[in-house]
């Protein structure tokens, strides 16, 4: 069916209701008055005076959610990007320029896809505060392990001792020369042997 | 130079100017080639990868854009992976110097 003819001359003559429907460079100035935080009206007035074309106010205001939400993604992705790589710096590490950027696009990905919980600057905050209660634990772990290493390591030396001791008195004893004191006394120490415990077994043995 | 040619032109100038404004918003720092295309897009600017390459080529060689390449096995030619605005790029958009290719 025909519309009227009057119908259509109701709306300005040239007017657009979408943004996507306006030219390259009126496009172009759109978004680069959003960038400037521009007030839809102006925005308007402004892309009428330059190009002639006449956007709607309600086109500019649709079209400005849209882009404020895509500028969103943007600026949390540079701010988690950010985060990121201070936290790599802190670790001593560098980050190429190519990386930074790759790293961002990466976010932008995420904030885009809509997993905006992986994005979260909270929840990234509290993914920091974990990783570094378990950085601490794994320190406490390792000075435990290092500690335990050290023993290890003074038991392992003390019995080369005791067995190097053990060697010179078992050279003596086959030499056919007697052991003394002293030599019974490093038995005792070598095996942790009280005094007395010495002294019955020599009682016992003679 | 026809009504038609000088149009074009213009609209070539213009669009140079639009990836060296978005450029600008993570200066000094660089953005990747498909963030680039993907941020144009969201301008309603969707360039293709040939006309956004001889776009960066040419501002490139005008020392307003630094971009770092590598060699695309596939088409045996030297792709873009990212670009970032130079402090020559970054007066061209100040209007402190000028360009006859580039407009704001």
């Amino acid at each position: 069916m025909k519309k009227p003819a009057a119908k259509r001359k109701a709306a300005p003559r040239g007017s657009e209701s979408s943004v996507e429907a306006l030219s390259e460079r009126a496009r172009m100035l759109v978004a680069r008055m959003l960038d400037e935080g521009a007030a839809p009206g102006t925005i308007t007035q402004a892309v009428r005076k330059e190009t002639h074309e006449q956007p709607t106010i309600l086109a500019i205001t649709n079209y400005a959610r849209q882009y404020r939400a895509a500028q969103k993604h943007r600026s949390d992705a540079r701010k988690c990007t950010g985060l990121l790589i201070e936290q790599i710096q802190r670790k001593g590490c560098e980050i190429t320029d190519l990386l930074r950027a790759a790293l961002m696009e990466a976010f932008t990905h995420i904030a885009e896809s809509g997993k905006t919980h992986e994005i979260n600057l909270l929840d990234w905050d509290k993914a920091e505060r974990q990783r570094r209660e378990l950085a601490l634990k794994e320190r406490m772990t390792n000075l435990a392990e290092r500690r335990v290493l050290a023993n290890e390591k003074r038991l392992k030396l003390e019995a080369e001792k005791m067995n190097a001791t053990l060697d010179k008195l078992d050279k003596k004893a086959r030499q056919g020369r007697s052991l003394g004191p002293e030599d019974l006394k490093r038995i005792r120490d070598i095996y942790g042997l009280g005094e007395a415990c010495g002294e019955d077994e020599t009682g016992s043995g003679e | 130079m026809t009504g038609n040619e000088g149009r074009t032109a213009l609209q070539h100038d213009l669009r140079r100017g639009e990836i060296i404004w978005v450029l600008k918003q993570d200066y000094p720092h660089a953005v990747t080639f498909r963030l680039l295309q993907l941020a144009l897009r969201d301008r309603n600017v969707p360039l293709g990868k040939k006309d956004l390459e001889g776009y960066l080529s040419y501002l490139e060689e005008g020392g307003f854009v630094r971009c770092e390449r590598r060699i695309d096995d596939e088409d045996i030619r030297q792709k873009i992976l990212s670009a970032s605005l130079t402090a020559k790029g970054l007066l061209l958009l100040d209007r402190k110097i000028e360009d006859a290719g580039v407009q704001f």
